[in-house]
């Protein structure tokens, strides 16, 4: 259960960039988080309430974007999602890929007033 | 409060048109973590050494594996070890029994080590007098995976009693990871399983890891991860040299 510490890492570092461009408050937080990132989102957003509170970010909207775990087949070089292909590539069965997504933990964007 | 759209804003330049704006951030969530990690990686090239983050579950075997690694090592290369626990210090007792530098993390709430701990336990280290630094993560197959300490490389141990289909429940420690140890073969026997199985599903999900077979138990198959890390070691003391030249 690291989410916690995350969150407050996610919560400082958006307060460090509405100090630097003047931000009266913070309307919509948009993270990415991969699907083999070892972060679940529900924690974050139960987190995210709890650390933005007394925050210009207390009322923003929390939008989590998953990020798919894809793979790039070595032999046949197409694109495939490791997770429902069972980490083998739909196209040409080979289970020799390199990693291309999934890994994501990152704060996309802000809305901010 | 703006009386036309009751965003909050009182200032006269208040814009409505462009009162929403949006700030592209794209800002790594554990940058902090990882600009610490590099700074680790930085003091480990200067002074030389070698260090190994081993993960795994709980019970895997990792004190185990450490116990009896040192006792066949330390006559060749000077090991210093970072244990990782919520609680108490039961593993670094058996490691210092061992002979060796060691210094106990509790991490209390936390479920993993991360890069500014390892920055700390550092201090108490004489690192150019250590060629080979071990750091056994707390246990846990999630969290660990995402904080990058600084390391080498990443190790990790899957012991055949856990089953073998942990690598595909749990894929991200084991993508980020360079070598596997399937520990525990000493039980196959017992636990009608099949060793191949245990290294196929790791290779499913890692492509590129390396798979070593190992009983910490009895020492079988151990010979290949001592090889392993005089490689790794002795390699990173001479790449170093070199570079110093």
């Amino acid at each position: 259960m690291h989410e916690l510490g995350l969150t407050r890492n996610i919560v400082d570092t958006i307060q460090e960039v509405v100090r630097k461009n003047n931000v009266q408050e913070v309307v919509k937080v948009v993270l990415e988080i991969g699907q083999i990132s070892g972060v679940m989102p529900e924690a974050i957003e139960f987190c995210f309430f709890v650390c933005a509170k007394g925050t210009v970010l207390e009322k923003a909207h929390l939008e989590i974007r998953r990020v798919a775990a894809l793979g790039q087949c070595k032999v046949c070089e197409k694109e495939f999602d490791l997770l429902k292909g069972n980490f083998s590539c739909p196209s040409c069965g080979d289970s020799v890929w390199d990693l291309i997504s999934g890994k994501e933990l990152n704060i996309k964007e802000l809305e901010v007033i | 409060m703006c009386e036309t759209c009751g965003c909050g804003v009182t200032t006269a330049l208040h814009e409505h048109e462009s009162e929403h704006k949006k700030i592209e951030l794209e800002e790594r969530v554990l940058s902090k973590n990882d600009r610490l990690a590099e700074r680790n990686r930085g003091m480990f090239a200067a002074m030389k050494v070698m260090v190994v983050n081993l993960v795994s579950s709980p019970g895997a075997g990792k004190t185990t594996l450490l116990e009896r690694t040192i006792r066949n090592l330390k006559g060749e290369m000077r090991i210093g070890v970072i244990e990782g626990d919520q609680q108490t210090d039961r593993d670094a007792k058996r490691i210092a029994a061992t002979g060796v530098p060691v210094h106990q993390i509790n991490t209390m709430d936390a479920c993993h080590l991360d890069a500014h701990m390892i920055q700390h336990a550092l201090d108490i280290f004489a690192l150019q007098e250590l060629d080979l630094l071990f750091i056994e993560n707390v246990g846990n197959l999630i969290c660990p995976g995402a904080f990058d300490l600084g390391e080498d490389f990443r190790a990790v141990v899957l012991s055949t009693t856990e089953g073998e289909d942990k690598p595909l429940k749990y894929p991200g420690i084991f993508i980020g990871s360079q070598l596997a140890l399937i520990n525990k073969i000493d039980l196959l026997e017992v636990l009608e399983v099949d060793l191949n199985q245990y290294v196929s599903f790791v290779k499913k999900v890692n492509p590129s890891v390396q798979c070593l077979s190992v009983s910490a138990k009895t020492g079988e198959g151990m010979n290949s991860w001592y090889d392993w890390l005089r490689q790794k070691t002795y390699g990173k003391i001479r790449g170093a040299g070199m570079q110093m030249s």
